[in-house]
């Protein structure tokens, strides 16, 4: 039987052979760690790669029906469902006031009109004829609000009058077919842009009307917002909220006992957040002679629902057991987000409103900011 | 005991094989795997550093546009310091209207750079500045007119002439390529303070007739802003009260907008993007070394205050005619300017 026996310079050899490669994983593994480090510097030298966050969406089933706009189409919550109610990507602003209708904004080149939408045939009826083929008699409408038969919205008619282009708030009956320009509600500050977001107080009674108004102060070179209501009984308009109190998109309760609205936390140009608010309402404040303190006092009681985020268009559910509102996620797009509301009691027996729970719904990530959401049952 | 001496001989020797093949097939795996694992490294690193070339190569047709400021070559300048940068920003309605080569600079705004005191400044300068202009017939003009006789070169010795302050670089940007940067970045969050109406906007970029006008509405609010709607927030400015300091205002929120986005965007992959959509509607006299230099500021503009001032009426300036009475125009208050360039540059 042959043995092998392996003479003292092959094992040598091997044991050369087995430190050189020792050796050279060693080098490989300080370059890739060189490389590593170098990797991570340069990496937060140009933060690469800064992760997108995938917003877990909560299951959640909501009562009754949320409709918002979404890539110029109307889109429908309700339970856990979304689904989408138009294919015409065209919509500019919507206001959708029953499971059936809606009012829609369709904005063209020098001019938008408004129509009425039949949200199961899809049918329109058009309800404002704003172009002309004069360049300086073509006009705007924008911002629908729809309660009681009549439509609040925003045109710019008031030129024609006194040559102010600022939109101000008009009015028109919800089935108008005669294509005409709406009665004019306000006169809205020269230069300012104009008002904006008209809401009827929910009395059933079309009488009072809610917007927001921009008025240039002293000693800020934009003008700001604040809340004003119109009595089309008296032609009086008071204040609600205090000048430059940077007021937007406020909505009323179905009660009309409270007012949710976005405010912005500063009144510099370069602001980039608001702040969601809930203030007490109470419209027989009209009938005492210091009603503007009243009101003052109200706003003042207001509680916050969400801070220094990127709010817009809150209201309330038609049980008022909740608020929701358009948020932008951490990603900078635009979802629904809603919270619980209650009334609980101060040791005086005051009603405050409670805010809890606030969680994003949708998957949705390309709402329209200036479009109203609507809820009903 | 009989022992098959040749088939144990042959199992050694068939072992020693599969061993052997063994080795060399390990031999083999090693090799490849020690030869592709740099390959793998260095095409990872090649992916972006071939990024940064492209990006460069581009870069290149665009920066290192120097311009003559022969002028005020010599000069020392009161407002200057170590560690301060100053950069001029220049923006043109570059449509059709206009000779390309002579644009107005309808937004001039001073960045001003603080590395001492971590801060940084955007000053914005009223397009319509009567101010004194070397070589031009009656010795003055409007600011954004200055390109128009003498290109940027005269605009950027002008403004430190007339100023006293030392412009380290310029940039320039046409309407298309602030629209284009704009939807590189997916456009921008915006909260736009009060609403925009302009029964007069220039619809000079599409269209056949640059002279025509468009109507313009954007409704007040917390919104999406796409490029063109972004351009038309910084640009109408006639159904504005404050015209053109508006308008200013507006530019500089969008600026710093913009410099939010950017800092939680994935810059590296978008570079050879940027760099594309900038060519040929952006110049500049910075290097792209300049340029890359300055994205440390940029990684870290969190430590940095940011400051804005305009140099509107009636604080900076006051409003009137030029002597001959055929301009609308905007005379500086130097005191006041002087007063606030003194704080920004320190005691110098």
């Amino acid at each position: 039987m042959e043995v092998t026996n392996y003479p003292r310079t092959e094992k040598k050899r091997n044991y050369i052979k087995v430190i050189l490669r020792a050796t050279l994983i060693v080098i490989l593994l300080a370059i890739i760690s060189t490389i590593g480090i170098l990797g991570y510097k340069l990496y937060k030298f140009f933060k690469i790669g800064v992760p997108k966050i995938t917003y877990s969406i909560q299951p959640y089933s909501i009562n009754g029906s949320i409709y918002i706009l979404n890539n110029g189409d109307i889109y429908k919550i309700s339970g856990d469902q979304t689904k989408e109610i138009t294919s015409v990507g065209d919509i500019y602003q919507s206001f959708v006031y029953s499971s059936s209708q809606a009012i829609i904004v369709k904005k063209y080149t020098n001019y938008s009109d408004l129509f009425s939408l039949n949200l199961n045939t899809g049918s329109e009826t058009q309800i404002t004829n704003n172009s002309s083929s004069v360049f300086d008699n073509n006009l705007w409408a924008f911002d629908p609000y729809e309660y009681n038969n009549n439509i609040l919205y925003l045109s710019d008619a008031g030129k024609f009058i006194n040559g102010v282009f600022d939109l101000g708030v008009y009015k028109i009956p919800s089935n108008n077919t005669y294509k005409s320009i709406g009665t004019k509600i306000s006169n809205p500050n020269p230069y300012t842009g104009g008002d904006q977001d008209p809401i009827y107080y929910p009395d059933g009674t079309n009488r009072y009307i809610l917007y927001c108004r921009y008025t240039y102060l002293n000693n800020t070179p934009q003008p700001l917002s604040h809340l004003v209501l119109y009595d089309s009984l008296t032609g009086n308009t008071v204040s609600i909220t205090p000048e430059g109190s940077g007021i937007l998109n406020p909505s009323f309760s179905p009660d009309g006992k409270y007012i949710i609205f976005a405010e912005r936390d500063t009144n510099s140009i370069s602001n980039s957040t608001t702040s969601i608010y809930i203030m007490p309402f109470n419209i027989n404040n009209l009938n005492d002679s210091n009603y503007e303190a009243e009101f003052t006092s109200e706003f003042n009681n207001k509680i916050l629902v969400d801070k220094n985020a990127v709010d817009a268009m809150p209201i309330f559910s038609p049980d008022e057991s909740e608020v929701a509102w358009i948020k932008a996620d951490q990603n900078g797009y635009f979802n629904i987000a809603i919270a619980n509301f209650r009334i609980s009691v101060d040791n005086n027996g005051n009603p405050i409103p409670v805010i809890s729970g606030t969680r994003f719904i949708t998957n949705l990530s390309n709402l329209s900011s200036i479009s109203r959401i609507t809820w009903i049952n | 005991m009989i022992v098959n001496i040749d088939s144990i001989n042959e199992k050694v020797d068939s072992h020693k094989r599969i061993g052997y093949w063994k080795k060399k097939r390990t031999n083999y795996l090693g090799c490849i795997f020690i030869f592709l694992l740099p390959l793998l490294i260095i095409a990872i690193l090649g992916y972006y550093y071939r990024s940064y070339i492209y990006a460069t190569y581009i870069f290149l047709s665009f920066t290192n546009k120097s311009v003559s400021t022969k002028l005020t070559n010599n000069q020392s300048y009161k407002y200057s310091g170590n560690n301060i940068e100053t950069i001029l920003l220049l923006g043109s309605d570059n449509d059709a209207k206009f000779d390309p080569n002579n644009v107005l600079t309808q937004t001039d705004i001073l960045v001003i750079l603080n590395n001492t005191t971590k801060k940084i400044y955007l000053v914005s300068m009223p397009r319509d500045f009567w101010i004194p202009v070397n070589g031009v017939s009656g010795g003055y003009a409007k600011l954004d007119e200055v390109s128009g006789y003498g290109g940027f070169g005269l605009t950027i010795s002008t403004i430190e002439s007339d100023f006293n302050i030392k412009i380290d670089n310029y940039a320039w940007v046409g309407l298309t390529g602030f629209v284009k940067v704009i939807d590189t970045f997916g456009g921008i969050n915006i909260d736009v303070n009060h609403p925009v109406v302009d029964y007069n906007y220039p619809n000079d970029i599409s269209g056949s007739n640059p002279y025509s006008s468009i109507r313009l509405y954007i409704p007040a609010g917390l919104q999406h802003l796409d490029g063109i709607t972004a351009l038309e927030y910084v640009r109408s400015r006639h159904g504005d009260l404050l015209g053109d300091f508006g308008r200013s205002a507006r530019q500089q929120q969008v600026l710093l907008t913009l410099e939010k986005k950017i800092q939680d965007f994935n810059l590296i992959s978008k570079i050879p993007e940027i760099a594309n959509d900038l060519n040929g509607y952006v110049r500049t006299d910075m290097t792209v070394q300049e340029i890359t230099g300055l994205l440390p500021v940029l990684a870290n503009i969190k430590q940095y205050s940011i400051e804005k001032v305009i140099l509107s009426p009636p604080t900076y300036s006051s409003d009137g005619v030029s002597p001959n009475g055929q301009q609308d125009v905007v005379y500086p208050n130097m005191q006041a300017i002087n007063s606030i360039f003194s704080q920004i540059y320190g005691s110098n």
